[in-house]
């Protein structure tokens, strides 16, 4: 196998992964090993109200010295200050040592924003908007990703108030992949988080050629998903695939958390923000057009793409250099899975066309010209239209 | 804001399983201390462990389990005999003579070599009722070893063959790593062992 | 004078771009489905413009409809409609104005202007009977509105002009005719993108006459006298104006006070529209023809000045902590005088001093402090620094700074000076309202608690009760008729005026079909009928009447829906869905989703908010693909 690596490059593996049976019950446990034993549960809404779910994940904490400070839920969609000031203040006065973000997406990045204004004894960001830093390592933070994820979860930043933040001290702890937490969301949810974990393991192996840890993770992310994602679909209560998938999600966003961003996740988040839509419902509709793009402008892919997003046999069965080439074929027909249940066009969703410049100069802007604002709209135009048949 | 609208939350106990586990962990103690007077391949392996050597297995977290809890829950005869003292543990001693003695769960004053800890209850129910090999527990950190692991495996081994004299082989082959066969263990051989070792462990 | 029996018919269709116009008329079978005012103009709108377009854009239509009651000396019937892509909150937009423009237009021998592409520089419309010149503004721009409006009213009987902030597209910027607005939904701006600065129709060149003046004059006699003896129209709204209802609001916690997070103050009545009657010792300033009277004007500091309506006063003043009439009333000039929404701005400055609070910008705007709001109102209008990015609306701004739980809009469009929480019906009248967070749509306050005539916590029947005022408020923005009108001829009907008031408000509340449909309406469709002298049958005129609403309401709707509307968007700010009130003894927030779906299923909508097709095909209204 030919491997396009160098030794020039820099990668933080950070969060611990526990994954399978049983591992919301290793959550005292590790809170032990930070001398932690009183955390704040921040839970997305719609999880909260899962009280069968909040039972077991509670259940999980008995015959343990842990004591949960309080379970917070009132999050759903929208990480804001408000927030995460109630939050940090039902942290302090509980007496909290530690945080466990307990549901993908928002419920993630309060629980990252309350840990820097518990940690840091901060009242507001507006500090950390402009140029200050997060000054040193935070109160140790567990995440329970479910099904349903934004891909920011076991990464290096949080989004809050629609800024971000970014710093290495704001990797989660640990994950704790559990299927009574991954299962359970509807298969429209499921190829959601599939396609922004796929954009985010594809960008980080054809942003990121030379950096083989980069790779390593992006591997096994693009193979589950390439295996789990027709069963994670078709059965979104399936335990293995579930798992499984919440596990691309997980190691496709460390991967890209140290690889440059991709046009896919630059313009699905400058969409999604416009519209008030989910980024990865843009994702869905965009990785076909970008990987066309890709592949007319005649990118190098590494071999082992075809490896990871196909099979061995389908890897040994072709020559060795036309296997960038249909590494990008298999993408292709892997993302078309998504259409079944997610929309295909900008036209489908009624974005209104006119923003759409605005997106790709906003989008080009943010790759600091990395990828110029022609080819943004290229793509967008490209995904106006329907581009596949459902 | 209103704070009591997020209460406070205590987890329970799982009682069952805290039983279950003492019980188990007691009956595989005194089964190793009886088996390893009775059987030659038990001794042979226990004679790699140094002398006055002293091992613990247990459940993490130690605090979770105080005496009182036993004291209410478990029959008054389990307590007075000093079984079960502080925390689900299993304490066993090779002294300088070479023989085996279980000492019961408290840890008081002696000295642990090699600490065996499950990393909760729940790693400790799945391993002690075979929904896992003690070998495939391992590979899921269910436990995490504090010592030499050396000696761990010994234990580990003698475990597997105390398993297979307790248990009937539907069981017993879902807890150890590989089942003998008929050449390597003789069916006569398991079923005396199992009747005097466990004759000689209810006894005392 | 030429007469004109019934209405002009005639259409004014403006090219910006190649400064062309033509003429044509009205089709008999668009005025009969669509009556004229907010109605026609929807259904002009949605025959010429394509969904997606930009409404800052060439492409953007802007149209000016008149009604057919207006220049009939009808009561209250001085006043035009607006209908335009908002570039506020990106959907179909209709704002009404009473203004002296509507007259002008109608008497200048035209019921509809529509402006299409953009001038290629600053200019001003003058419109007569023969059609419209093209005069160049240059000397006109970055004046404000009572200037433009006082160079160019010379050349005609009534003008509609905008200000600098119109110019600057400020994206809530309004559009000035005498002293009244076409406020919401920056409809300023959308001039502003074509370079008009103002039009000016020249007026008294024909006189209307009802076809069926006998019926017309006597139905009319009945109108006076129904609005006369109505103890609103011709008592608090005459008196004190819109601001009357204060108390009543803040007794029920149905103001918003500090950015909506209280519907209640203890300094409120300081800002009443008694306390402002008494203290600037105010007179009557209207709109013409009118009989209610509730524009009023004071003396405020030595000076004559306007006195700010309901909205004004609440949203720059108890949503800011502001409870001094003269600073409000200054603020409200200062509007005027750049052609800004005084809602929209009191929701972003509401939004703006909440994220200096909380660390999301850097202000030094803060709640209950009068420091910096006037520098900071002149910077939005003129968009200089962080003014720039507010004058895009508070939408805008919490999606680049943050804090998009407290900015309190829907669709985009700010919400006006009622609390929800207060009266939850209204709550879902804000969440239905085509054109975003709009009061005019529904008004169930007024049912709620002005008139309590319905438990305001109560969600039984809200649906069907936004469903039939939605319907029937734009039927009469359809006539085009001012809507306070409505109370005085709801409560007619023997049956609803004999029966005890204990009796109303239990059949309200337990089967508000029964209870809505005992108003009788018939008033309205017959000064219609009696105009165009159309055949008028007493009880099925009504039905048509209001059927006309639902389908102008529907069609607003449907071409919504082209420009990505659907459930996602029909929601109210986070902090009125999950955040209790000090003021409330029991935590209580709007149950929207508990309503939403059954006023989807009593408008022939699918789960997402889409009309069904079967519902257009009912109302008569053409599907686009």
């Amino acid at each position: 196998m030919k491997m396009h690596s160098s030794y020039d490059y820099e990668f933080l593996n950070y969060p611990k992964i526990i994954s399978g049976k049983c591992s919301l019950e290793n959550i005292p446990a590790e809170l032990a090993g930070y001398d932690a034993q009183k955390p704040l549960v921040i839970v997305r809404k719609s999880l909260g109200k899962n009280g069968a779910l909040i039972k077991k994940f509670i259940r999980a904490f008995a015959d343990s010295m842990v004591i949960i400070g309080a379970i917070y839920d009132e999050v759903e969609d929208y990480a804001g200050i408000s927030r995460a000031r109630e939050a940090a203040l039902l942290f302090k006065d509980r007496g909290c040592d530690s945080l466990i973000a307990l549901g993908s997406g928002a419920a993630v990045d309060l629980a990252k924003a309350v840990n820097v204004l518990v940690s840091e004894k901060a009242d507001n960001f507006s500090a950390y908007y402009e140029e200050k830093s997060i000054s040193g390592i935070l109160k140790p933070l567990i995440v329970v990703p479910a099904g349903l994820a934004n891909g920011r979860e076991a990464s290096n930043n949080l989004i809050i108030d629609n800024r971000e933040i970014k710093s290495d001290f704001l990797y989660p702890d640990v994950m704790v992949i559990d299927h009574r937490v991954a299962a359970g969301c509807s298969a429209a949810d499921v190829a959601e988080s599939a396609a922004i974990a796929f954009a985010q393991a594809f960008h980080s192996f054809v942003g990121n050629s030379g950096n083989s840890m980069v790779a390593a993770l992006a591997h096994p992310a693009l193979s589950y998903l390439s295996q789990y994602l027709e069963r994670g679909m078709k059965k979104p209560q399936n335990k293995e695939a579930s798992v499984a998938l919440v596990n691309a999600s997980v190691m496709a966003s460390i991967a890209y958390a140290n690889a440059k961003p991709g046009i896919t996740n630059l313009l699905a988040e400058e969409l999604a923000r416009a519209t008030g839509i989910s980024s990865g419902i843009f994702m869905g509709i965009l990785l076909p057009a970008v990987i066309d793009f890709l592949v007319k402008d005649k990118i190098k892919i590494s071999d082992e793409f075809l490896l990871a997003a196909g099979s061995l046999d389908a890897y040994a069965a072709v020559a060795a250099n036309e296997r960038g080439q249909k590494g990008l074929e298999t993408a292709k027909k892997l993302v078309g899975v998504f259409s079944r249940v997610l929309p295909v066009s900008l036209n489908e969703l009624k974005v209104q066309k006119y923003i759409l410049a605005e997106i790709a100069r906003d989008a080009a802007q943010k790759s600091e010209g990395f990828f110029p604002a022609v080819d943004c709209a290229e793509i967008l135009e490209a995904s106006w239209e329907k581009t596949l048949t459902k | 804001m209103n704070i009591n609208k997020y209460p406070e939350i205590h987890p329970g106990k799982k009682l069952f399983k805290r039983v279950y586990v003492a019980i188990m962990l007691w009956t595989v103690g005194k089964a190793i201390q009886v088996a390893a007077k009775v059987d030659k391949e038990v001794k042979e392996e226990l004679a790699k462990l140094p002398d006055n050597f002293t091992l613990r297995m247990m459940v993490a977290p130690e605090k979770a389990f105080p005496l009182f809890f036993y004291a209410k829950t478990l029959p008054a005869f389990v307590v007075d005999k000093g079984l079960l003292f502080y925390g689900i543990q299993m304490i066993l001693h090779k002294d300088k003579e070479g023989k085996i003695k279980y000492l019961g769960a408290d840890p008081k004053g002696k000295k642990i070599d090699l600490n065996i800890v499950f990393k909760n209850i729940e790693a400790a129910w799945m391993v002690l009722s075979f929904q896992e090999s003690t070998a495939t527990a391992y590979m899921h950190d269910r436990f995490v070893v504090e010592g030499d692991l050396v000696h761990s495996l010994t234990f580990v081994r003698v475990l597997d063959i105390v398993e297979i004299f307790l248990l009937p082989k539907i069981i017993a082959k879902l807890a150890v790593k590989r089942y003998p066969k008929w050449a390597e263990m003789s069916p006569l051989r398991k079923f005396v062992k199992r009747v005097v070792i466990y004759i000689r462990a209810y006894t005392f | 004078m030429r007469e004109v029996i019934g209405t002009n018919n005639r259409i004014l269709e403006i090219d910006l771009t190649s400064k062309k116009f033509k003429e044509s008329p009205v089709s008999a079978k668009d005025r009969d489905m669509y009556w004229g005012g907010k109605g026609l103009a929807l259904k002009l709108l949605y025959d010429r413009l394509e969904p997606g377009v930009d409404p800052l854009g060439e492409k953007n239509i802007f149209i000016i409809e008149t009604g057919v009651l207006t220049g009939t000396g009808a009561p209250c019937s001085g006043r035009f409609e607006v209908v335009s892509k908002s570039p506020l909150t990106g959907v179909i937009n209709c704002s009404s104005c009473g203004g002296p423009f509507g007259m002008a237009v109608k008497s200048s021998g035209w019921d509809t202007i529509i402006l299409t592409g953009r001038a290629a520089s600053p200019t001003y419309l003058v419109i007569d009977s023969s059609g419209v010149q093209f005069k160049s503004a240059d000397a006109l721009w970055g004046k404000d509105t009572a200037a433009a409006e006082a160079e160019i009213i010379k050349e005609g009987s009534g003008a509609m002009v905008i200000g600098p902030a119109g110019e600057n597209l400020v994206r809530f910027a309004n559009i000035r005719s005498g002293h009244r607005f076409v406020g919401r939904g920056g409809m300023g701006a959308v001039l502003g993108s074509k370079n008009i600065k103002g039009i000016v129709a020249k007026g008294k060149e024909v006189k209307i006459v009802a076809a069926n003046g006998k019926m017309f004059s006597k139905t009319n006699k009945k109108f006076f006298n129904y609005i006369n003896r109505n103890p609103v129209t011709s008592g608090t709204y005459r008196q004190f104006g819109t601001n009357s209802a204060t108390i009543a609001c803040n007794t029920a916690g149905a103001i918003p006070v500090r950015n909506f997070t209280g519907g209640a103050h203890g300094e409120a009545h300081k800002i009443s529209g008694e306390a402002m009657a008494e203290k600037f010792k105010t007179k009557w300033d209207t709109c013409k023809p009118c009989a209610i009277l509730c524009g009023h004007k004071g003396t405020i500091e030595g000076q004559e000045r306007h006195i700010p309506e309901y909205e004004t006063v609440h949203l720059l003043g108890s949503n800011l902590e502001i409870f001094d009439p003269v600073i409000i009333s200054k603020w409200n000039e200062l509007c005027s005088k750049y052609g800004m929404d005084t809602i929209s701005l009191g929701g972003t400055l509401g939004w703006a001093m909440e994220a200096t609070e909380k660390g999301l910008i850097k202000t030094n705007l803060k709640f209950g402090s009068p420091d910096g709001v006037a520098q900071m109102i002149e910077d939005i209008a003129l968009g200089r620094g962080i003014g720039k990015d507010l004058g895009q609306g508070s939408r805008f701004a919490a999606k680049k700074y943050g804090g998009e739980d407290f900015a309190m809009h829907v669709k985009g469009m700010e919400l006006p000076g009622y609390e929800p929480r207060g009266a939850i019906g209204h709550g879902l009248g804000y969440a239905t309202a085509n054109r975003g967070g709009c009061h005019l749509s529904s008004y169930l306050v007024g049912i709620e608690v002005l008139f309590d005539m319905a438990d305001p916590y109560n969600p039984r029947w809200k649906h069907y009760m936004v469903k039939f005022m939605e319907d029937f408020f734009a039927a009469l923005n359809s006539l085009h008729i001012c809507q306070f009108t409505a109370y005085a001829v709801m409560f007619e009907p023997p049956l609803i005026k004999m029966s005890p008031f204990p009796v109303i408000k239990i059949l309200m509340q337990n089967s508000a079909p029964l209870a809505m449909n005992l108003m009788d309406v018939s008033l309205f469709s017959e000064l219609w009928h009696a105009v165009l002298g159309k055949t008028y049958l007493p009880y099925l005129s009504m039905r048509k009447f209001l059927k006309m609403g639902e389908r102008v309401h529907v069609l607003e709707r449907y071409m919504n829906t082209r420009e990505g509307i659907s459930k996602k968007d029909d929601t109210l700010p986070l902090r009125l869905l999950t955040e209790g009130r000090k003021c409330d003894a029991k935590e209580r927030v709007v149950p929207i989703a508990k309503m939403i779906n059954k006023y989807y299923k009593s408008r022939g909508y699918d789960e997402s908010g889409i009309p069904r097709s079967r519902t257009l095909k009912h109302l008569g209204i053409e599907i686009k693909e």
